[in-house]
């Protein structure tokens, strides 16, 4: 064996070591070789993690004047901490993010699954519809944003198109209203996102083995029965991903907001990211804004440990 | 339970014809095999049989109702997959209650049905079992008790057991005759494999290039094929089709007079309309046996090869510019690059035309 060994491994001094010497030096050298790339990622994943730790300890702001290392000066335990507990705008950020999740999302796959089920059973010109509804999903979001803040406007299209069918000019200031500001955001965030549902809801459809709806056809099967009863069951994972997908990105939702409404009017359409973008940029209390990524970091992870876990378990079942 | 009635059914993609005026009468009760080579229009057959696939022109009846514009869903045709296409997301249950459900038949009746389909095809022990997990064997008594549980007037199978090992398929080919035979159901069964419509069917129909070359029992078929093409698509080995000389009293290979083989006179009377001499002289391989070489009425080859399958053996020869086969048993077995002497048994020979390949009726088969 020895006379086969690798050039490297005789520079190693091992090449008169036996046969097991010689893989554990191997093995050894790979460890070795390895390491910086891991030193690396541990660095990138923990180093953050741990400053911001650190940092959500104290009630250090830049304003202090001090290096964030020097952030022990003002320790604190878990004031922060507390402090999330009765602040009520975070709470109203948080409330209007999951009415906003709830809203958008649900209406997002009622629409890309209808879309998804009407290609699947094909439309007329499939090519240029694919593209056309892709479309959106293109769009970078902030600019999205800004297309829907001009077609919101007192005298942008939508009223003008409105007006068509009032006596009179249509003149509602969509988004000065609280109410209104809300739907406009909601209808910006389904124009962009159904798309994505729709192409995720599409390819699982494709994946619907062919015969099996053939089968039941002659069964006697008709459309409808054919998605409920074959079609939807068979693609369960893929809804599960596509309603996953979109509600963490939803609960995220930020550059859209930003554009629009920057959160207003008031507070109406403060999501839970523009309230933290606000503390941070405009209030620089950063040692909150770290208690508050780190409080969402354990309460997402938990949540997720819990639905991987019974994923896993039914699919044992 | 029904008859089926195909009438000059055609059916064209494009500028390819698929099935060319296929006539074609299946009795009530009857399995009739569809055989043929991939390609061969026998699986668009059956699609249009099922609904599945619109006929560019002619009618299908099932008891003599016309079916051709009645869809795939109201047409009541039971389908078996090559692959089951079993809903493996359902129960075995779910699975056997999908056709009187989609139907709206009552709860009661529905499991009631279930029930006796699931005791017929032996699967009450595994009703609730999901379907995922089912053995092949199963999995075929499943898709058979799933379309047979809504009673269909035909049943359609689309080569069932190709996915199968040799070994197995035979085990389940009999089980599928025995279904058959149990349920009275008239089948139709699409395969390429000659040995499992022979062994499966009342009837076969042989497809070659979209047009139904012969549609008869398999014994007339083995015995009187129509045409070259069923003669060297039936059996195995093939038939052995030889280019030939018409002489007096016999024919002659290759062009050797001393391979002159006499012909009785009534394979004879099969030439009688020829206009040229030239004939294709078929024969099975087992219908050679060996002798001395250039004794009366036989003809001589060279050996080539010799292959021993189980108890046979099958012979490679050459004959002049031809090449052939012959099957011998155990007992006889000549050795690569001998010579010997061929009787070819000339009651089960044939003769066929070399233009239209057609095979030539002797006089008393043909009927004007």
């Amino acid at each position: 064996m020895t006379d086969t060994a690798l050039p490297s491994e005789k520079h190693s001094g091992a090449a008169n070591a036996p046969a097991d010497g010689l893989a554990e030096s191997r093995q050894s050298l790979a460890k070795r070789l390895i390491l910086p790339t891991q030193i690396l990622l541990v660095f990138i994943v923990a180093f953050p993690l741990i400053m911001q730790i650190y940092i959500s300890l104290t009630w250090w702001t830049p304003l202090d004047g001090e290096p964030w290392y020097r952030a022990y000066q003002s320790w604190n335990w878990f004031d922060n901490y507390v402090e999330i507990f009765g602040d009520p705008g975070l709470h109203g950020a948080i409330w209007r993010t999951l009415l906003f999740v709830i809203i958008a999302v649900p209406i997002e796959f009622g629409l890309g699954l209808l879309l998804a089920a009407l290609f699947y059973e094909g439309v007329a010109a499939r090519p240029i519809f694919y593209s056309l509804i892709l479309m959106p999903m293109m769009i970078v979001p902030a600019v999205a944003g800004y297309i829907f803040f001009l077609i919101f406007q007192q005298t942008g299209p939508l009223n003008a198109f409105l007006g068509l069918f009032w006596e009179g000019a249509y003149d509602v200031n969509w988004l000065n209203d609280v109410n209104r500001a809300f739907f406009a955001v909601v209808v910006a965030d389904v124009w962009q996102w159904t798309p994505l549902m729709f192409l995720i809801l599409f390819a699982g459809l494709m994946s619907v083995p062919q015969d099996q709806m053939r089968a039941a056809t002659i069964l006697g099967a008709n459309w409808r029965q054919r998605f409920w009863r074959i079609a939807l069951p068979r693609i369960k994972a893929v809804i599960f991903i596509a309603l996953g997908l979109r509600v963490i990105e939803c609960f995220k939702i930020f550059d859209m907001l930003f554009v629009m409404t920057g959160g207003g009017p008031g507070v109406a359409t403060e999501s839970l990211s523009l309230y933290l973008y606000k503390q941070t940029f405009q209030s620089l209390e950063w040692s909150y804004v770290a208690a508050i990524g780190i409080t969402v970091l354990v309460v997402l992870s938990v949540i997720t440990a819990v639905i991987l876990a019974r994923t896993n378990k039914k699919e044992d079942a | 339970m029904s008859s089926v009635r195909l009438e000059a059914t055609t059916k064209q993609f494009g500028d390819f014809k698929a099935v060319q005026s296929m006539d074609l009468s299946i009795e009530n009760g009857e399995f009739v095999a569809i055989l043929g080579p991939s390609g061969c229009g026998k699986s668009t057959t059956m699609n249009m049989i099922a609904g599945i696939e619109d006929v560019t022109s002619g009618t299908i009846r099932f008891d003599g109702r016309d079916v051709t514009s009645v869809p795939v869903q109201k047409r009541g045709v039971g389908f078996v997959f090559q692959n089951y296409a079993i809903f493996t997301h359902m129960s075995v249950r779910d699975n056997l209650a999908f056709g009187l459900e989609i139907q709206g038949a009552p709860k009661a009746e529905v499991d009631k049905r279930v029930d006796e389909m699931a005791q017929f095809m032996a699967l009450s022990h595994r009703l609730d079992a999901k379907s995922s997990a089912l053995s092949v064997n199963e999995l075929q008594k499943l898709a058979i008790g799933r379309s047979a549980i809504v009673e269909p007037s035909i049943f359609l199978l689309d080569e069932p057991l190709s996915n199968l090992d040799a070994a197995f398929r035979e085990k389940m080919r009999a089980e599928l005759r025995g279904l058959q035979r149990a349920l009275k159901q008239t089948m139709v069964y699409v395969t390429h494999d000659q040995i499992e419509a022979m062994g499966l069917a009342d009837r076969i129909a042989v497809m070659n290039h979209a047009v139904l070359q012969q549609f008869d029992t398999p014994d007339v078929i083995y015995a009187e094929p129509a045409n070259v093409f069923v003669a060297r698509f039936i059996g195995a080995p093939s038939m052995n089709i030889l280019h030939a000389r018409i002489g007096e009293g016999g024919v002659t290979l290759g062009g050797r007079d001393a391979d002159f083989i006499p012909l009785s006179d009534h394979l004879m009377s099969a030439a009688r309309d020829l206009r040229s001499p030239d004939v294709l002289f078929g024969f099975r391989p087992e219908n050679l046996a060996l002798t001395e070489p250039e004794s009366p009425g036989s003809f001589t080859a060279e050996v080539v090869l010799v292959e021993t399958v189980g108890r046979r053996n099958i012979v490679h020869l050459v004959s002049g510019m031809s090449n052939f086969l012959a099957v011998f048993g155990r007992g006889a077995a000549p050795r690569a690059g001998e010579a010997i002497g061929l009787l070819v048994d000339t009651d089960r020979a044939h003769l066929f035309d070399p233009e239209t390949e057609e095979r030539l009726m002797p006089m008393e088969m043909s009927h004007g």
